[in-house]
């Protein structure tokens, strides 16, 4: 069936696309961030790259995604079923949209405590600490996509 | 653990004080409590600082000009001449900047000059005076005209850029206004000169910077004005934190010695004939926080201090978040080779640096093997190995494990869910010693009634056989620890304000505990996720590269290396940040860990 390979591969476009795309924003947004707290003070770079590293996590959860069901369920062959099809294009939906704003969103946060400690406040460990709490919807959707592999597969 | 303090009071006479303060700080235990400085204190202090920030910027110029392959042998080092080192670099440093800025002025000129070749800008004042004005012109190339050739005597120099360069000679001087052009204006220098000074000014500026370089070899004596700096600092600040009393004549200082040290102080006192007491501390008191765990627990101290000290009357809570942090790390990386790799590197960053590593470097490196290790043995669950899987390996040993450790990935996810359930059970039960231990059991029979509540739907859960759920044993105990949480969450306040306070208790866990358990699937995922990027990384090796005998092994070797580095620098990150979260958030907030305490700071040199 064609058009379900269409639908499940659309569905793969967006795992990949959004969350990649989530990412690449996360860390561009450090990533400034961290070039211009460098002037301040040049001596925290390692804090910075770890902040920075951060948000660039959703992009390998979205390819996580892709591969799940390209490997473990197996399921991208031509004969495809409708619901499998479904099942495939709803888990990219929702792992692509998640990755995407969570990852932005990351992103902010650890531009924020990169600025902090560019000015002398020392919070990196809390930065950390906040900074994961926007990615733990992107591991929940991950834990989702994989439920739902798992149950067509 | 928290050692244990005691509060110290001094009453010391004006004259003797700073002797004192000397003395207390060679014996350097007690940590003095500082008092909120008023502004002529604070004047005092800021001078400090500003010395000190001089000193920290000259040493960071000096470590940007060492030669780090191979230093200068180091000078001796005396106080003194750190001190004098920033006003030095500071001269050094300003002339840099002048010639520097000297330097672009000379090279934007010599930029304008190279057009027009050498000439010596004498010969045409002397033009002048013999009544010959020459005029520098540049025009883009269509617009210059030949016939200026013949009205102007117009000499074209040089053509660059599609534009021409030329000059005029005339016997009127206003030629701008009829060429309706503005001439250029010439340095006074010609271009040989110009090179000269530039090479002058190239030169001196070397010579500078070789000063600096110069320099570095009296680093050691920078360290130690800072360290003397430093000392002035702490000292200053405890001198005026000092309370005086009866006419200025006496100073009252108060600080916190820990309970083994309480002894050096009792006999030094004595034998001082200084008036002080000591008494254990009261509730309201800010007490400071020295840690005493034992090996194992004292590794993770790093990992608390990161969020917060616990108070002093306060559980800490290091050495029981201590094993789960480690198993949660392995879960989170989950492949056998980065454990390895993890164990290795610590290993031989320890061997190879025996004896210059710091204690605290020392005690990292420790904690970075035990988590290698974890991440071993976790990962034996899934048998992840750089991404290979070592139980689809065909050799009795592996299949004979396999049947013994293997998890598969719905296991993987049911004992991230169990391990969360665990925590924060352990958590509450922690929540129950931590209440007590503040205000009393009284306080802590709510607690203790939803314990044993989610307990008992455990244990119904789990053996049927000795409890059935919902049976009439079951709802005997739900219905005795729903009295617990119902009218016992806040004594001494009325029944009815209790039962409101439970009610909303109630929607709080409900609410609370599915979002704390469900938060520990990350484990399961990060693991799911590095194993699949790791197997990834091993199909690209394998298949991108191309099909040459030599450049092919390779790229596949480039690939691997390349691919496998991202991906433990990313998972151990995640692997870091993620168990702490859980730690911080989950587990904290169910144990009632509130924190805010000061860390130990003891008085000394």
């Amino acid at each position: 069936m064609d058009i379900n390979l269409l639908l499940a591969y659309i569905g793969v476009a967006l795992i990949i696309g959004l969350s990649g795309i989530g990412s690449a924003y996360g860390v561009t947004i450090a990533g400034n961030a961290a070039i211009g707290a460098l002037k301040k003070d040049n001596s925290k770079f390692g804090n910075f790259l770890v902040l920075t590293a951060l948000p660039g996590t959703q992009g390998l959860y979205g390819f996580a995604g892709y591969f799940m069901f390209q490997n473990i369920f197996g399921v991208l062959t031509p004969d495809i079923t409708s619901i499998q099809a479904a099942a495939v294009l709803g888990a990219g939906l929702a792992m692509g949209l998640v990755g995407l704003l969570s990852a932005t969103r990351q992103g902010q946060v650890c531009a924020n405590g990169i600025a902090a400690i560019g000015q002398g406040h020392d919070v990196f460990g809390n930065t950390l600490i906040l900074a994961v709490f926007p990615e733990l919807y992107a591991i929940v959707a991950l834990a989702g996509v994989f439920l739902i592999g798992s149950a067509i597969a | 653990m928290v050692t244990k303090m005691k509060k110290l009071t001094f009453l010391v006479y004006y004259k003797e004080y700073e002797q004192f303060l000397h003395e207390l700080r060679e014996l350097g235990v007690v940590h003095v409590v500082e008092n909120k400085l008023n502004q002529a204190q604070s004047d005092q202090l800021e001078s400090l600082y500003t010395q000190w920030k001089q000193l920290t910027e000259a040493k960071k110029i000096l470590e940007k000009y060492r030669d780090k392959k191979n230093p200068l042998p180091e000078n001796p080092a005396t106080i003194d001449k750190g001190y004098r080192l920033p006003q030095e670099i500071e001269k050094i440093q300003a002339e840099i900047t002048t010639l520097m800025q000297q330097l672009q002025i000379s090279k934007k000129e010599r930029e304008a000059l190279i057009p027009w070749e050498n000439f010596d800008p004498e010969n045409i004042l002397r033009l002048e005076k013999a009544g010959y004005y020459v005029r520098f012109f540049v025009v883009p190339n269509r617009d210059y005209n030949p016939e200026w050739e013949d009205l102007y005597n117009a000499v074209v120099i040089d053509n660059r850029n599609s534009k021409t360069y030329f000059i005029t000679i005339t016997k009127e001087e206003n030629i701008e206004q009829q060429l309706n052009l503005e001439a250029v204006k010439m340095p006074g220098v010609s271009l040989e000169e110009l090179n000269r000074i530039i090479d002058e000014l190239d030169a001196k500026l070397q010579e500078n910077k070789e000063k600096l370089i110069r320099l570095t070899a009296d680093l050691p004596s920078l360290n130690a004005a800072l360290k003397e700096l430093d000392s002035e600092i702490r000292y200053t600040r405890v001198q005026i934190s000092a309370n005086s009393v009866a006419d200025n004549k006496i100073m009252l200082l108060q600080g916190w010695v820990p309970e083994p040290n309480e002894q050096d102080i009792r006999t030094y006192m004595d034998a001082k004939n200084v008036y002080y007491v000591i008494e254990d501390p009261q509730p309201e008191d800010d007490v400071p926080i020295q840690f005493n765990n034992k090996k194992f627990a004292k590794l993770f101290e790093p990992i608390t201090e990161m969020y917060m000290l616990p108070k002093y009357n306060e559980l800490d809570l290091t050495p029981f978040f201590a094993p789960f942090y480690m198993i949660f790390f392995g879960l989170s990386l989950g492949d056998i080779g980065y454990g390895l790799f993890l164990f290795c590197v610590a290993t031989a960053v320890k061997l190879a640096k025996k004896n210059a590593l710091s204690m605290t470097l020392k005690s990292v490196l420790t904690l970075v093997q035990v988590l290698g290790t974890s991440t071993v043995v976790c990962g034996l669950l899934t048998g992840g190995f750089f991404g290979f899987n070592i139980y689809e390996i065909n050799i009795p040993f592996f299949q004979n494990m396999k049947n013994h450790v293997y998890f598969d990935n719905n296991q993987m996810f049911v004992l991230s869910l169990i391990l969360g359930v665990v925590q924060i059970m352990f958590g509450m039960f922690l929540k129950i010693i931590n209440r007590t231990k503040q205000f009393g059991f009284k306080h802590a029979l709510s607690t203790v009634g939803w314990f044993i509540f989610l307990l008992s739907f455990i244990i119904a859960y789990l053996l049927p056989s000795v409890m059935p759920m919902l049976g009439m044993a079951h709802q005997a105990i739900l219905a005795s620890s729903a009295v617990l949480f119902l009218f016992f969450n806040s004594p001494g306040k009325n029944l009815f304000l209790n039962f409101g306070l439970g009610l909303y208790d109630i929607y709080n866990m409900a609410t609370g505990l599915l979002g704390d358990v469900l938060s520990y699937v990350r484990l399961f995922a990060l693991g799911l996720s590095g194993g699949i990027l790791a197997n990834v990384f091993n199909s690209l090796a394998t298949g991108m590269s191309p099909k040459d005998s030599i450049i092919g092994p390779v790229v596949t070797v480039l690939i691997f290396l390349c691919g496998h580095a991202i991906n433990i620098f990313m998972n151990t990150l995640g692997a870091v940040v993620h168990p702490m979260r859980l730690t911080f958030v989950e587990f904290y907030k169910n144990a009632e860990f509130s924190g805010g305490g000061k860390k130990y700071n003891p008085f000394k040199k």
